[in-house]
């Protein structure tokens, strides 16, 4: 019985055991560690300045318009021209029906870039031209002929981020006269039609503006603009008329609305950087950190970028016998002096993978659709410390093992493809004495 | 008797089919082909680790090839042998105590004719075992990430053993191993996410050793036994791996080979005697010397010199012949073992010394022996770390008659 039992002591041991221990720490003064982490950031960063031919600026539900003028931008104007839809083409009542006005409304509830303590001009004028999209879209080149008289002007202080944040601009009484005929003898019956008598507006600011503004075309982007009713609009056209009273009955009140089209609708944003420091910039000529003082430059709308390249990238490929990019951050200060509480540096930004040609190859994106956007790191309240991170992993690791050579590089804007946001900003090259841009590459090799 | 023979032979095929590895838990078993196990039989612990010029008659003692002859007209062993072992770890940075226990041996003998034997056995000869935190600096800046390192594996081997008694006295044994296993180091660095790497040397190769043991009795009282032992150096063919890991994904480890160079396993050379006075009393001693220095390509960069190791063991028999109670059966054991270790860390050799006590129990067909050690693994006053362990050694020898018609004793 007892060889039994001894054999069953015997097989005990065969399945190990152990303590677990708390802390492990014991011995960690032996341990070499065979893999090595290196932080390197002595690889070359070549940066400069391009252009682009132009940038999309239709479908963005936005209206941007002002003007910026400055030593390094030269002059930025930006107009907004768009169609005009009736919520209905005809009137209630039409026989008794009485023009009143016709009033135009333009709501900003969060953006503004610029001196906003001066006033704002802008001027609305009817467009002659029909806005025809060009393969889908609507360019910041994109031009159509607007008659040279307005029909309504404003001076105003921009208010943005208020409930009262918006604009009323009366329009020309007989231009709304003959639009409410229009539509009282029933001379349209759909939008084709109207558009032939009616081909759009465009708001123009005047080139007294230092500033940008955005007006916004969708439910966001709602106002209150009558305290007793506490209706709520966005953007839009509105005609007041009324019915005559007859055989004793009350005058009644009417609205039409006529609202911007989303899809005929662009921002029209020309540059003229004559006697800036960009004047030699054009989409052909981009122009190297080295010869703009070791700084880049990025404007939105008119499609300025700051193109980044590492040159030296794949030499990390020879460092270790087998190697894993941990983590790239590529940081860029603002140089000092180049920004203000008006114009403040953009935020949020967008990176994009570019080619030889400058044209955006991909977006940079966290998880295949969701753009990574980057932030100006407010952690210190000196200036020199401002700085965007930029996450260059992704982008490291596919120049490393992409099989053959793409030449693709980095192009960073202050907006994305999904918005036309306003914001310049003026970057530091690795070589700049105050802002200086880093890369900082933390490599394992094993 | 059958069921026995059945139960030995599962439990036989069981261990050999899989691997084996013993455990250490101890950061020295970081370095080199991992920490060495003893291997050998309770009896050799307790008498301070020797046994070259120990006969085995009843037990197997893996010291001596030649040992085995000593087999009688029970003609067959079975060694079952394990290991508890209480470890404390003490540096500057605090100290840990680990447990653990393991198989340390299976092996059997087997008196083939009067003159001839044969054995086999299976050990696990190394292990890695360790888990230790620290840091990892990220050269270039002044920061550091958290990093683990992890140890598993080990060596084992198998090995037979032919043995030929040339006359009462003198004996012959030679040992042919297979030493294989694989050591993993793991280090897992906690970055912005957890990554793991993992280097895996596989070793395979053969050793061979010889040994002899010569008998004299000057007068009834006063037996003398020679034993010496060469162990050939041996060539450890290392297939390097490493591989990648990150976030525990095991899905899309990334693995890829490394430049390989072949390591080896030490000459070893020993000599022993023992004396056994009035047929009670046994004094042994055992040196061996193992030329570590001329091993290459080891796998961390200590350094390696040569190794002695010094045993000094005695037994006090039982006094009658027959007993009335079991404890009058019992031997009793006293050992004391130094070893001069085989590698520098910091300029510092680690050596150890450790001292046995132990007991024979005869039991009916089992000799089961037992013993408790303490020891001091890294003596040395500049060693960072030390290690004062307790163990128990347990080792179940069962003995056997087969072929029973064979013989016309």
């Amino acid at each position: 019985m007892y060889k039994y039992l001894l054999l069953c002591i015997s097989l005990m041991f065969l399945f190990s055991c152990e303590d677990e221990s708390n802390t492990y720490e014991v011995g960690s003064s032996w341990m070499d560690a065979q893999s090595k982490i290196v932080m390197i950031d002595t690889l070359t960063v070549k940066m400069s300045t391009i252009m682009m031919d132009s940038t999309i600026t239709s479908g963005k539900r936005v209206m941007m318009i002002g003007n910026i003028h400055d030593q390094t931008f030269g002059k930025v104007s930006s107009s907004s021209l768009f169609e005009l839809t009736p919520s209905s083409y005809s009137l209630s009542s039409p026989s008794t029906a009485v023009f009143d006005s016709l009033v135009m409304y333009l709501t900003n509830t969060d953006f503004y870039y610029g001196d906003t303590l001066k006033t704002f001009k802008l001027a609305v004028h009817p467009l002659t031209d029909r806005i025809k999209l060009d393969n889908g879209y609507l360019y910041n080149k994109s031009t159509f002929n607007y008659s040279s008289n307005s029909i309504g002007n404003a001076e105003f202080y921009p208010r943005p981020n208020t409930d009262s944040s918006y604009v009323k601009i009366k329009l020309d009484q007989s231009y709304g006269q003959t639009l409410f005929n229009t539509l009282k003898n029933s001379d349209v019956t759909n939008q084709e039609y109207f558009l032939n008598f009616y081909k759009g507006l465009a708001l123009v600011p005047s080139s007294e503006n230092n500033a940008m503004l955005r007006f916004g075309i969708n439910s966001s982007y709602l106002v209150q603009i009558n305290k007793n009713t506490k209706e709520k609009v966005s953007n839009m056209v509105r005609m007041y008329y009324h019915t005559t009273s007859q055989n004793g009955t009350e005058l009644v009140k009417y609205t039409l609305d006529l609202s911007p089209s989303p899809t005929f609708q662009y921002n029209k944003i020309s540059s003229d950087f004559t006697g800036s420091e960009l004047a030699n910039l054009t989409p052909q000529n981009s122009i190297p950190s080295t010869s703009l003082g070791n700084k880049t430059y990025l404007m939105a709308g008119i499609g300025v970028y700051t193109k980044v390249e590492i040159p030296y990238l794949k030499s990390l490929k020879n460092l270790y016998e087998n190697y894993k990019i941990i983590d790239a951050t590529l940081v860029l200060s603002p140089v000092a002096g180049y920004y203000s509480n008006n114009f403040y540096n953009p935020s949020p930004l967008y990176y994009y993978v570019g080619d030889k040609l400058n044209h955006l190859v991909s977006n940079y994106t966290s998880d295949g659709s969701t753009e990574i956007t980057t932030s100006l790191s407010e952690s210190s309240e000196f200036q020199n410390e401002h700085a965007y991170n930029f996450s260059m992993t992704t982008y490291v690791n596919s120049i490393l093992t992409e099989a053959t050579n793409s030449n693709h590089n980095t192009l960073i804007y202050p907006s994305s493809y999904a918005d036309v946001l306003c914001g310049k900003a003026v970057f530091g090259d690795a070589k700049n004495n105050t802002n200086p841009a880093k890369l900082k590459v933390y490599i394992l090799g094993y | 008797m059958n069921k026995n023979k059945i139960t030995i032979c599962a439990l036989f095929s069981c261990v050999f089919t899989s691997g084996l590895y013993a455990q250490n838990s101890s950061p020295y078993s970081y370095f080199g082909i991992g920490g060495f196990n003893n291997v050998d039989d309770a009896r050799n612990i307790s008498l301070g680790n020797t046994g070259i010029a120990l006969e085995a008659p009843d037990y197997i003692n893996s010291k001596n090839p030649a040992s085995i002859t000593a087999i009688t007209t029970r003609n067959v062993v079975f060694n079952v042998s394990g290991i508890l072992k209480y470890n404390t770890i003490s540096s500057n940075q605090g100290s840990d105590n680990r447990l653990n226990s393991n198989f340390t041996n299976f092996s059997a003998a087997l008196r083939v004719s009067k003159k001839a034997f044969i054995g086999i056995s299976m050990q696990p000869a190394t292990s890695a075992d360790y888990k230790i935190s620290s840091t990892i600096p990220i050269e270039g800046t002044a920061l550091e990430y958290p990093v683990t390192y992890e140890g598993s594996g080990g060596l084992s081997n198998w090995g037979i053993s032919l043995a030929y008694k040339l006359n009462d006295n003198w004996s012959f044994g030679g040992k042919v191993k297979n030493n294989f296993g694989t050591i993993v180091r793991k280090e897992t660095i906690s970055t912005t996410s957890e990554v793991e790497i993992s280097r895996s040397v596989r070793y395979t190769g053969f050793g061979y050793n010889l040994g002899t043991q010569y008998k004299k009795n000057f007068t009834d009282n006063f037996q003398l036994t020679l034993g010496g032992i060469v162990n050939f150096g041996s060539k450890l063919v290392s297939k390097r791996e490493v591989s990648y890991t990150q976030n525990q994904d095991y899905t899309n480890t990334l693995t890829s080979d490394l430049s390989s160079k072949n390591s080896s396993l030490p000459l070893e050379m020993g000599a022993g005697f023992s004396i056994l006075a009035k047929e009670r009393y046994r004094m042994t001693f055992d040196f061996t010397q193992s030329n570590w220095d001329k091993v290459k390509n080891t796998e961390t960069s200590e350094k390696y010199y040569r190794q002695y190791v010094y045993g000094l063991g005695f037994e006090i028999l039982p006094g009658k012949k027959r007993f009335e109670t079991i404890s009058e059966a019992f031997t009793y054991r006293f050992g004391l073992n130094y070893d001069t270790g085989y590698y520098k860390i910091n300029n510092a050799g680690i050596d150890k010394l450790e001292a046995t006590v132990g007991l024979g129990i005869p039991l009916n067909k089992v000799n089961l022996n037992v013993g408790y050690g303490y020891g001091i693994h890294g003596l040395q006053k500049n060693v960072s770390i030390k290690e004062n362990y307790h163990m128990l050694n347990i080792s179940m020898n069962i003995l056997d008659t087969w072929f029973k018609k064979k013989y016309i004793d």
